[in-house]
């Protein structure tokens, strides 16, 4: 037993596990808590710029990752053109700029907002800095080991695909440089940070939300303290 | 408090994990085929007849038998002319400083034991540079379903927005290597530890390496990539983006709620 079997081998499978033992518990058990329990009404106007650009641009590069496992000729045939692999690489750079923009945003939100720090979980810290590392070595290894949308097919595609048909193959993922490692690896830590905190609000949408009538939250005390931009109230309508 | 302290011990317990790693994987015994076929193979060929006129071989030469001559060819690498059963052979090895002491000990023997994998490599016919240009790009598929080189591989002019930089720019591979044959054989067995486990069930065929081979061979100019093109229209992407977020009407940013209020 090596370090690279210990990695590579062990650690996905019994990180697969618990992901979905914790995720199945938790929402048979404790489904009220599968949530990331917004803090919106806290605090909105920085909330915006860290929320959109994390969210909009994380989800589009988780998705083209697992487009590229489950459809890896895809990617093939469309990075056989340099300008379409060019194009490709720019966006996913661009999206991951961004979202590091948003997740930065958050962060300083988080710690610097005293109604935000009360409400924050130590999780919530671990979360953060665990997506700040994963977005971090990601850029890095868009810029340092490129083209990733490229050699990620035949490097790492048939390694996830060896863990799912049982028939690992961690000698694809040893050779390769540490950053590239130790961001796969991180993959599986999400997976088992995954049912114990706010990441689990993921597996959940809001579908229900296209069709319901709108809901007007108001405010039990009598009114709120005033603000400079509040639009006037009564006007007429 | 506690909640604090039993994250803070997991998070301290992955920690440690990664950073003890890399010290422990090195106490291994390494096994000497493994780093022949790494650090060797892909000149002095898996079957260790190396390339005529380029790359000696490693069976049947008198110089093998001497452990001390192996290990400084290997630290310190060879150039110039040299004659091993009456023929000569003239192309540069490198020093290998990657390999350790143990690294060094274990490929010697594997040398000296001399099995090599047998030899059922065909010779290489001739090549097409236009076809291997193609090949390089992945334009056309390989046919045993091996990725295109210029995935991980930069070469000649096809390195645009700072070129593919995982594995090392390949513009002088045939100048480094002594010619196109030499490209073409060497790659039966592909030189590095990243590409063995990929084509191992992926071979090039002879034609496409012969192929491939020419088109090394043909390369005469390369681009020196000035400005990181990646990096700038990554930043103007990401810039683009956040400007889009200015459309947003501010009132529909920040609160719902204070418009349902003011309408109501």
């Amino acid at each position: 037993m090596n370090w690279n079997m210990l990695l590579f081998v062990v650690f996905p499978y019994v990180a697969i596990v618990v992901a979905i033992v914790g995720t199945v518990y938790r929402l048979v058990r404790r489904p009220f808590t599968v949530s990331s329990l917004s803090s919106q009404l806290l605090e909105g106007r920085q909330l915006f710029w860290g929320s959109v650009p994390f969210h909009w641009g994380l989800v589009l590069i988780l998705l083209a990752h697992f487009l590229a496992l489950i459809l890896p000729g895809l990617f093939n045939v469309w990075n056989r053109s340099p300008i379409r692999l060019y194009a490709l690489e720019i966006t996913g750079l661009a999206l991951a700029l961004w979202a590091l923009f948003g997740l930065g945003m958050l962060i300083y939100r988080r710690v610097s907002v005293s109604k935000i720090r009360a409400v924050t979980t130590p999780m919530d810290l671990v979360v953060l800095g665990l997506v700040l590392l994963q977005v971090i070595t990601g850029i890095l290894i868009a810029t340092v080991y490129r083209f990733g949308s490229y050699w990620g097919t035949d490097v790492f595609v048939p390694y996830v695909q060896s863990l799912f048909i049982l028939q690992p193959r961690p000698e694809l993922v040893a050779p390769l440089p540490f950053i590239l490692q130790f961001h796969a690896s991180l993959f599986f830590v999400f997976l088992v940070v995954f049912p114990f905190s706010r990441l689990v609000h993921m597996i959940t949408l809001p579908l229900r939300y296209l069709t319901r009538p709108f809901q007007l939250v108001k405010w039990v005390r009598r009114d709120r303290p005033a603000e400079p931009e509040r639009e006037p109230v009564g006007v007429g309508r | 408090m506690r909640r604090w302290l039993r994250t803070g011990f997991v998070v301290g317990a992955i920690a440690m994990a990664w950073f003890s790693a890399p010290a422990s994987s090195a106490q291994e015994t390494p096994d000497g085929r493994e780093v022949y076929l790494a650090s060797c193979a892909a000149c002095h060929q898996g079957t260790g007849v190396g390339v005529p006129g380029s790359f000696p071989p490693l069976v049947d030469n008198p110089n093998v038998a001497d452990a001390e001559y192996i290990r400084d060819v290997i630290l310190n690498g060879k150039s110039g002319p040299i004659d091993v059963n009456g023929v000569t052979y003239d192309a540069e090895m490198p020093a290998q400083p990657q390999l350790s002491d143990a690294e060094i000990d274990a490929v010697i023997s594997y040398i000296q034991a001399g099995v090599f994998i047998p030899a059922d490599t065909v010779p290489v016919g001739e090549g097409g540079a236009a076809v291997g240009e193609k090949l390089f790009l992945g334009r056309t598929g390989l046919e045993n379903g091996g990725p295109a080189c210029h995935a991980c591989h930069s070469a000649g002019t096809h390195s645009d927005l700072g070129g593919p930089t995982l594995g090392p720019d390949l513009t002088d591979l045939a100048l480094r290597y002594g010619g196109s044959d030499a490209v073409a054989a060497a790659l039966a067995n592909p030189p590095s530890a990243t590409m063995q486990p990929i084509f191992a069930d992926k071979p090039l065929t002879d034609q496409e390496r012969a192929d491939l081979g020419a088109y090394f061979g043909s390369i005469r100019t390369y681009t020196d990539v000035q400005v990181d093109l990646l990096w700038i229209l990554g930043l103007a992407g990401a810039a683009i983006l956040l400007g889009v977020m200015f459309v947003f009407p501010k009132r529909n940013r920040i609160n719902y709620l204070r418009q349902l209020r003011s309408r109501s």
